[in-house]
C-alpha cells in the first residue's frame, strides 16, 4: 500500500510538472495565466482516464508477471525431475512431522480433557504421615460422608472417574456426566492419617460451579 | 463537445499502436528525456498534424518501463523543475530495430495497396 501511494505521489509529481511546463508555454505565447492553465488541461487530456488506465495496467501487468513465474516454476520442476520429486519429499515430511507433533501437542497439552468442566479438575495432595510421602493421594479416612470433623474446605463434588484409572473407594464410582451433590467431603489435617499409604489412588475432584 | 470526445478517441486509438515506437525514437534520438520533453519533440516533428493528449505519453512511457525498455530517474529539468527523465535500455534498443522494422514492412504494405487501389 504504502510504495503504491508513493507511486501515486510520484507520478502526480510528474503530471503537476508537465501541467506547469505547458501553461508556462501558453504564457508565453500571451495567454493569461487562466487561460493557459486551461490549454494546458485541454492539451494534457483526461487525467482521471489516465490515472485509471496506468492503475488497470499496473495491476494487469503484476498479474501476467505471477502467472508468467509460476509457469516458469512449474516448467523448471518438470524440466528436472530428481529435483521436484526432493522438494516434494522434503516438503511432504516437513508437513508430516509437523502434523504429528502438533497432534501429540494438542492432546496432550492444548485441548483440555473430554469431561464436561474439565478445566475445574483438580488433584488433591496430601501427606502421609506414615510415610512421608507426598502425592496426589486421598487417604480413606478424610472422606467422610456427613461426618463431623471441622470443616477446611468447602463442599466439593467427588468423582472418581474410572476413565481416569482411578476407583472410587467410597460408595460407587460417579460417571463423568453424573456426581454426588450431596457428598460433602471434610478434610482436617489433625485427622490421623491412616489407610495404605502405598497404594495411593489418584482422585479427581471437581469443584462446584461457582 | 461530444464529437470532440469522439475525434479525440480515434485520434489515440490510431496512435497507440505507433505511440511506443514514436517514445523509443525519440529517447534514442534525443538521450534521456522526461515526458513533456518526448510530447514536444513528437508535436515537432509530426508538425501538429498528429495532435496528442499529451497524458497517452505517459501511458506509453509506464508500458515501456515495465518491459523493461526504457528506465526513469528524477533529474532537474531546464528550468530547475524536479522531472522524471527517461532514457532507453539496451532492451529497448532491440525492441526499437524490431518494431521499426515491423512498422516498414506494414507501411509498405499499405502503400502498395493503396497504390493497387488507385490504379484499378
Amino acid at each position: 500500500m504504502d510504495w503504491r501511494r508513493r507511486y501515486r505521489d510520484d507520478f502526480d509529481e510528474e503530471v503537476d510538472g508537465h501541467m506547469a511546463m505547458l501553461s508556462e508555454r501558453y504564457g508565453s505565447q500571451g495567454m493569461s495565466p487562466d487561460e493557459a492553465l486551461h490549454a494546458a488541461r485541454r492539451q494534457f487530456g483526461n487525467l482521471t482516464t489516465l490515472k485509471e488506465t496506468r492503475h488497470e495496467m499496473q495491476i494487469s501487468i503484476w498479474l501476467e508477471t505471477l502467472w508468467q513465474d509460476l509457469r516458469y516454476g512449474v516448467r523448471v520442476l518438470v524440466r528436472n525431475k530428481a529435483f521436484a520429486a526432493v522438494a516434494v519429499l522434503t516438503l511432504a515430511f516437513g508437513i508430516g512431522t509437523n502434523t504429528a507433533i502438533f497432534t501429540i501437542v494438542d492432546a496432550a497439552v492444548l485441548r483440555g480433557l473430554p469431561y464436561p468442566n474439565s478445566g475445574k479438575l483438580v488433584v488433591l495432595w496430601a501427606t502421609s504421615s506414615a510415610c512421608g510421602s507426598r502425592g496426589p493421594v486421598l487417604p480413606i479416612p478424610i472422606i467422610r460422608i456427613g461426618g463431623t470433623k471441622a470443616a477446611r474446605l468447602k463442599p466439593w463434588r467427588l468423582s472418581a472417574m474410572p476413565s481416569l484409572h482411578s476407583a472410587a473407594l467410597i460408595g460407587r464410582s460417579a460417571l463423568p456426566e453424573s456426581s454426588f451433590r450431596s457428598l460433602i467431603f471434610r478434610y482436617s489435617e489433625s485427622a490421623p492419617l491412616w489407610g495404605e499409604p502405598s497404594a495411593p489412588m489418584k482422585i479427581a475432584c471437581r469443584s462446584e460451579t461457582p | 463537445m461530444s464529437k470532440e470526445a469522439g475525434l479525440d478517441r480515434k485520434k489515440t486509438d490510431v496512435l497507440q499502436g505507433t505511440l511506443d515506437l514514436m517514445v523509443l525514437q525519440t529517447l534514442n534520438a534525443l538521450g534521456p528525456l522526461h515526458g513533456y520533453g518526448i510530447a514536444r519533440r513528437i508535436e515537432q516533428v509530426s508538425e501538429s498534424v498528429l495532435e496528442l493528449n499529451e497524458g497517452t505519453v505517459y501511458t506509453a512511457l509506464l508500458r515501456l518501463q515495465q518491459q523493461g525498455s526504457i528506465t526513469a530517474e528524477w533529474g532537474a529539468s531546464e528550468n530547475n523543475r524536479r522531472a522524471k527523465f527517461y532514457s532507453i535500455t539496451r532492451n529497448g534498443h532491440k525492441q526499437l530495430a524490431q518494431e521499426a522494422d515491423d512498422w516498414r514492412k506494414i507501411s509498405e504494405t499499405i502503400r502498395r495497396l493503396l497504390r493497387l487501389a488507385h490504379e484499378r
